[in-house]
């Protein structure tokens, strides 16, 4: 290989790089592929994961919680919920006991949560788009959040 | 004497001031961040639902398709929040709240906590769910005010945990001394205590039970001193006593012995002198008895026959001295009348220079005695008074009297017991005794005349008459001014009510 090949090797390279680097991140709300849900608005969106009943074809939808990073559970707790953590922490202990509701169920083990959502076609939950894309067993319902 | 650090009250503040500078930092700090991360929480808690708020305004009025209308909401939405910053994005175009600052492009990095970029302004960011649009609300809140109210509470805290600082320091010092005071009460006494001064009371007017209980116990140890204290002075005033009752008693026995040996020894001689004078009068008087009545050598025998009877005088005084003259009875004897005779004899024997009063007006002075060696007491008594007088004469006092002995006076006098007793004192106005030959003047042969001026007999026959008799003889004696002699004989009452029976002295 002549070094000029060599070095249009690497300056495509680090094109591509600084390209991906600075892509746009975004978090996607998603479903099971085989899940009926089509959308959900902010507001249904918000009342699922503050506890609120929210059905589809008579069935209650279920909202999973996505905390395998710090920067996606921030996310989600100034996008969805609009709360500080410990206020939602604190809406999420008095949900059992005032309104006899099962908390929004936590995985921060992504194969776990796909598992969680082909259980249950009626849950949602929330990821990075670049993993929503990579697993065929999801469908991406819409964008909830992206970087500037 | 306790000073500086090592008192209790400075030891006291020390470790209040040590756990003080220990615990009150991290009181302070945990305090502080507890209130800030409570104000920081409150706000990010808020700006977001105010935001959501905004955000679901938008969504649900449709605002978005009129500009005007949607300017209007952004204004309000800056205005509502006292916040900075209100837009709508959609791709490139945006609208902006004309009360936002007019270039806030460099501040578009979206936070996800309080300060996190150190703009002092919180952006986020929210996507409308509007159909078929990509819109995006944007807005900024001013962090300056939480930061006020965390600075503003780190003051407060300040002062607060000064204030109880202060207000510890006080509490300690008011404590030690709360302690120390009765402590130091107690020192003070026990100290007082220590010097001799057993009369200060251990009491303290605590509120602390230890300390009133600690002087409770110091009082039971005070007075138990006294007690001891007491106790042993008394030991060591008896023991003194019995120590000097000792001395006394030895001295007097050493005496006693001494007496007893010169007594046996002289009786002795005397006896064996009495044996060569009986041939020198047997001899001598038949000598006189054969020459003629005009013969000059009849003046050197009855020189002889005078010197013999001198001798025979002295061996009868040292064999009366001894108590070897044979065996005495003792009958009850009026002494009055015996004295009386002895002063009537020697009246007519002292010169006209001496005086002679006598005080004999008691009456009845009845002692188990002899007669004639109560004579020859007072005879020897007042011829050793008049010796004593000087060539210009004085005075000579006879007194007779009753009295009684009581214990202290027999502990000095172990020859006598307590009772009543006829006292003859007999006084001269005399060149009297020096100190020093006091405790000799009744040993036997012992005088302080000149040479060939005294036997040294006439004193210790007196002091053998009176202990033979039960009692005793006493001397007070000043240089100079004169010497009384004063005999106790032990008194049996008057001459009706006389019930002893005779006895025979050893």
């Amino acid at each position: 290989m002549s070094p000029v090949r060599a070095l249009l090797i690497c300056c495509l390279g680090i094109m591509l790089y600084t390209q991906a680097a600075g892509a746009e991140r975004q978090v996607v709300l998603v479903a099971a592929a085989t899940s009926p849900l089509h959308d959900l608005d902010s507001l249904e969106l918000r009342k699922i994961y503050l506890g609120f009943p929210v059905t589809r074809d008579g069935k209650i939808v279920r909202g999973l919680r996505n905390t395998e990073d710090e920067d996606l559970n921030r996310i989600f707790l100034q996008t969805i919920v609009a709360m500080s953590e410990k206020a939602y922490r604190r809406r999420l202990l008095s949900l059992p006991l005032r309104q006899g509701i099962p908390r929004p169920d936590k995985y921060n083990n992504p194969e776990h949560l796909l598992e969680a959502l082909s259980r249950d076609p009626y849950s949602v939950t929330y990821m990075w788009k670049d993993a929503a894309d990579h697993s065929a067993d999801i469908k991406t319902l819409k964008v909830i959040w992206q970087q500037d | 004497m306790a000073t500086g650090l090592n008192t209790f009250a400075a030891r006291v503040i020390l470790i209040g001031l040590v756990i003080h500078a220990v615990l009150l930092p991290l009181l302070f700090y945990g305090l502080l961040h507890i209130v800030k991360e409570s104000h920081e929480e409150r706000f990010v808690n808020d700006v977001r639902k105010y935001s959501r708020f905004v955000a679901d305004a938008f969504e649900m009025e449709d605002a978005v398709s009129n500009e005007r209308q949607a300017m209007r909401l952004l204004d309000s939405a800056v205005l509502g929040s006292g916040g900075v910053y209100a837009e709508l994005l959609e791709g490139e175009t945006w609208l902006r709240s004309g009360l936002s600052p007019p270039d806030p492009a460099d501040v578009y990095a979206e936070d996800f906590a309080f300060g996190q970029h150190g703009d002092d302004i919180y952006f986020l960011s929210i996507p409308l769910d509007i159909p078929d649009r990509q819109l995006l609300l944007r807005m900024g809140f001013d962090e300056q005010p939480t930061i006020e109210q965390v600075k503003t509470a780190r003051q407060r805290l300040t002062l607060v945990l000064l204030l109880y600082l202060f207000v510890s320091i006080i509490a300690l010092v008011l404590l030690s001394t709360l302690i120390t005071q009765p402590l130091r009460a107690l020192q003070t006494a026990s100290r007082n205590i220590a010097r001799g001064d057993h009369s200060v009371k251990l009491r303290v007017d605590s509120q602390l039970a230890e300390i009133r209980e600690l002087a409770t116990d110091l009082e039971s140890m005070r007075r138990e001193l006294v007690g001891m204290n007491a106790s042993l002075l008394e030991e060591i005033s008896e023991r003194k006593a019995a120590d000097k009752l000792r001395e006394v008693a030895e001295n007097k026995l050493r005496q006693a012995q001494k007496m007893e040996t010169v007594g046996v020894l002289a009786g002795g001689i005397a006896h064996e002198f009495n044996n060569i004078l009986v041939p020198i009068f047997l001899y001598t008087e038949q000598a006189l008895y054969d020459l003629p009545a005009e013969s000059p050598l009849r003046v050197h025998l009855e020189r002889v026959l005078k010197s013999a009877n001198r001798a025979k005088s002295l061996v009868q005084q040292i064999l009366t001295f001894s108590r070897q003259s044979g065996p005495q009875e003792f009958v009850p004897v009026d002494v009055k009348p015996v004295v009386e005779e002895a002063l009537d004899l020697l009246r007519a024997l002292l010169p006209a220079t001496v005086q002679l009063h006598e005080d004999l007006t008691t009456v009845d002075c009845w002692a188990l005695a002899d007669r004639d060696q109560i004579h020859q007491l007072v005879v020897n008594l007042c011829s050793n008074a008049y010796q004593s007088l000087d060539e210009t004469g004085g005075s000579i006092g006879v007194i007779l009297d009753r009295c009684t002995v009581d214990t202290q006076f027999c502990r000095d006098h172990p020859n006598l017991r307590v009772g009543g007793y006829i006292r003859l004192s007999i006084h001269d106005t005399g060149h009297g005794i020096a100190h020093g030959d006091l405790d000799r003047i009744f040993e036997p042969f012992y005088t302080t005349r000149a040479v060939g001026k005294g036997t040294g007999l006439g004193l210790s026959v007196v002091h053998g008459l009176a202990v033979s008799h039960s009692g005793d003889i006493t001397v007070e004696s000043e240089p100079g001014k004169g010497t009384t002699f004063h005999v106790y004989l032990p008194e049996i009452g008057t001459g009706s009510s006389i019930r002893n029976p005779l006895r025979t002295g050893s």
